[in-house]
């Protein structure tokens, strides 16, 4: 009995696979495919937009200025701006689409974003569905990828830094001042312009925030009682905030740390240098100013961090946060005290960890991050309408607000800011996030096209600091010899 | 019958055939090998984030190259990587070999787990070994608390983390070589050994004599193998240290990489760096090549 096959049967079986693997291969790229009409939406009536009064045209602002106290050297010419296409504005779906959103979250463990865009078909928009692909690690790279190849998510996720800034030049996000002039529900000046000054690239609107983060001091509340010592409040300046950082501390007998006092973050520094009078690192957004990496508060801010490891030694050291992260200490009751953006809020509460929430300690000024990140709309999208109308409803409508409700961030409008002051946030202190947008300040010390490569030349030398193998003022004098070098050179 | 050209019908069915049978291969070698090393030498004179065109520079990426601090920083540390990798790897390998290569009670099991961390996952090593070498909590540190010497910082510490490195890289790939060393061990005739036993040489001198002369083919291929590999390491430094602290453990490729995807894409960059590696491993191969005449003898 013959068995097996023939040369001839294996060749014909090579030949059509190839040919059917070619054919594939030179296929047109898979369009989008309309979703099935969503079941009715449910009888309760859905929450109401917000309302706005008949739109007086939104300017956007002007791109922030420069940095007061810094003078200007000469750098390169910024390459000219690839013309942006400009959207028009057209009625919303009038047929089932799904369109797809990218963030860099674990879309594991984000439910919230999930809950989000359910309620935006559900309530608002039944014919439009929103399909998250969270890309966890690699963000930019997967994103780069995507939009080399041509077919980009229809919604990107973007905030202030280089990746923005590259990709409006590069033409990749709808401009979307015709969108928002065109838009009577939509009003620029509901968002706060002290934020929103970091989202304008070269004069235009591309993206717009789903909330704001303002800096507070995140305290443990099990391990101050543990330790008898009272919470912090307000008016905490860095002196008590450090003795309260050793009154926490706890060692074994062999002197190993049990539960660190605070979190030194090397990369606070910028931070801290603003609070002490530095006019920060840069903020330019393309337009390169003198770097102030030298500047004496800058060093002092790095000088503070450096002691809290290895001169109090209240804080963990590079090394012992490698293996354990810092957010599992915090909620583990290894760490005490931190300060961060209020995004990590929402990773308390869903721990149903016992925390408090404060001013950071003061230094010479009050000063606050004001961070967040949201969507912006891709030219090759087909959809482009329908990303606006998630546009509108993550950013000024009903998911901001459930961000905000969520401790992930507040509203991107400020009448919406109280919202993040649930019950649960309201008692732990929550007031403090909201309070601190009185004092805004630009916090992201590697905006502009040549943010990464300035970065990835001084943080290395950071690190020596926080591993105690370089001074602070040695490190900000070669962190800014660095910088204008780079900057000399163009990247 | 032969045709105009002298074959015979069958002659050329079989030439189809044959043709037919590569040529998938051939199409992959073309597409996925050919066509991006042209490429790229094309991307290495341009500029390109690989959204915006390219734009044409020139030579200019390679003059960069020599103005880069960090290049040159990656140069060191991908010597420093490869001279201890390289005769670790060997040395090891060729002990390892050695102690297996007689057959023995449990020989085959003691090969396996020789063998078993080159068929783990470069991420499942990485992960672990980082969790072993932990400052505080690692076991590594601990067992050396217990005789009372202070474990140092391994992977976290600029002096320590490129040792650190090259350790976990070798223990994930010394039983690759092991195999190949063993081939080789196995391949030298048992009755060279009789003969220099009856003129009465001792273990050593059999070593020295008869194995290591007739291994040294085996030698020179892991030893081409192990400059190659270790040029590109990129695997388990991404896992394990991300090229730091402080770039301490950033080598070549490690670069490469964060200038092609994370630096907003300076891709003619990266493939002019990706150029000047590979033209110094054909280098380096080339040379190691010629030397061989002097030291590698062939039975």
């Amino acid at each position: 009995m013959h068995q097996g096959i023939t040369r001839k049967q294996a060749l014909r079986l090579i030949g059509l696979g190839t040919a059917g693997a070619l054919a594939a291969a030179c296929a047109p790229a898979p369009t989008p495919t309309p979703v099935s009409p969503p079941k009715p939406a449910a009888p309760t009536p859905a929450p109401a937009p917000p309302t706005a009064a008949p739109a007086k045209a939104a300017e956007p602002p002007k791109p922030a200025a420069a940095a007061p106290t810094v003078a200007p050297t000469p750098t390169a010419a910024p390459k000219p701006a690839a013309p942006t296409p400009t959207a028009v504005a057209k009625p919303a779906a009038k047929e089932p689409v799904e369109i797809e959103a990218t963030l860099w979250l674990d879309q594991t463990t984000e439910t919230v974003f999930w809950d989000v865009t359910n309620g935006f078909t559900k309530n608002y928009q039944p014919l439009i569905k929103v399909k998250w692909s969270m890309t966890g690690a690699q963000y930019n790279e997967k994103l780069r990828t995507r939009i080399a190849a041509g077919t980009p998510p229809d919604i990107i996720w973007d905030g202030p830094g280089p990746r923005l800034i590259n990709n409006v030049r590069a033409g990749v996000y709808v401009n979307l001042d015709s969108y928002i002039k065109a838009d009577k529900e939509f009003k620029l000046s509901d968002f706060p312009e002290s934020g929103m000054k970091f989202y304008i690239a070269d004069g235009k609107v591309t993206c717009i925030p789903f909330g704001w983060c303002t800096g507070v001091l995140y305290s443990n509340k099990k391990v101050f009682d543990e330790a008898k010592v009272d919470m912090p409040t307000n008016s905490l300046t860095w002196d008590q905030y450090v003795e309260m950082a050793k009154a926490l501390t706890k060692r074994d007998s062999t002197g190993k740390v049990l539960t660190y006092g605070v979190l030194a973050n090397g990369s606070y520094w910028p931070y801290l240098g603003i609070q002490l009078g530095a006019p920060g690192v840069f903020h330019d957004h393309g337009v390169w100013q003198k770097p102030a990496y030298d500047h004496p508060a800058n060093i002092e801010g790095l000088q503070l961090l450096q002691d809290l490891v290895y001169k109090h030694k209240v804080a963990p050291d590079p090394g012992a946060l490698k293996t354990q992260p810092w957010m599992a200490m915090f909620t583990g009751g290894r760490l005490a005290m931190n300060q961060n953006n209020i995004y990590t809020t929402n990773e308390w509460l869903k721990q149903k960890m016992d925390f408090f929430m404060t001013f950071e300690p003061m230094l010479k000024k009050r000063s606050s991050g004001y961070w967040t990140s949201g969507p912006a709309i891709s030219v090759k999208s087909k959809y482009q309408d329908q990303a606006w109308e998630f546009t509108k409803f993550v950013t000024m409508g009903e998911g901001t607000r459930q961000f905000s409700r969520a401790g992930w961030c507040m509203a991107g409008v400020t009448k919406y800011f109280g919202d993040f002051l649930t019950d649960e946030v309201k008692k732990r202190g929550g007031q403090a996030a909201i309070d601190a947008v009185a004092w805004p300040d630009n916090y992201i010390p590697h905006t502009g096209p040549l943010g990464e490569k300035i970065a990835s030349e001084v943080n290395p030398i950071i690190d020596l600091v926080m591993l105690n193998q370089k001074t602070p003022a040695d490190a900000m004098k070669e962190a800014q010899a660095k910088a204008v070098k780079v900057i000399a050179a163009g990247g | 019958m032969p045709n105009w050209l002298g074959a015979t019908a069958r002659q050329r069915r079989e030439a189809i055939e044959g043709y037919l049978f590569t040529g998938p291969v051939l199409l992959g070698l073309v597409f996925f090998a050919l066509f991006p090393v042209v490429a790229s030498l094309y991307t290495s004179l341009n500029r390109w984030d690989l959204i915006q065109p390219m734009e044409f520079v020139g030579l200019k990426n390679y003059v960069d190259l020599f103005d880069d601090d960090t290049y040159k920083l990656t140069v060191r540390n991908t010597l420093y990587f490869s001279a201890g990798i390289i005769p670790l790897g060997i040395v090891g390998a060729l002990c390892l070999a050695l102690l297996v290569d007689r057959q023995r009670r449990g020989v085959n099991l003691f090969r396996t787990l020789y063998f078993m961390p080159v068929v783990t996952s470069v991420v499942a090593v990485g992960l672990v070994w980082a969790w072993l070498l932990d400052t505080d909590f690692g076991l590594v540190n601990t067992l050396l608390g217990q005789v009372g010497i202070a474990g140092p910082k391994w992977l976290t510490s600029v002096e320590w983390a490129m040792p650190s490195v090259i350790l976990i890289t070798a223990w994930h790939g010394v039983g690759y070589n092991m195999v190949i060393f063993l081939a080789g061990l196995q391949g030298i005739p048992d009755h060279l050994y009789e003969a220099a036993q009856i003129d009465g040489a001792n273990a050593w001198q059999r070593f020295a004599s008869v194995t290591f002369p007739l291994l040294t083919p085996t030698t020179f291929f892991i030893a081409v193998m192990s400059v190659i590999s270790s040029f590109q390491a990129f695997g388990l430094i991404y896992i394990v240290t991300m090229g730091g602290p402080a770039n301490a453990t950033n080598v070549l490729v490690f670069y490469l990489w964060q200038n092609a995807f994370t630096f907003q894409g300076k891709m003619g960059y990266a493939s002019a760096m990706a150029w000047v590696l590979g033209l110094a491993i054909l280098a380096l191969t080339l040379a190691q090549m010629a030397l061989a005449k002097r030291w590698v003898f062939y039975e």
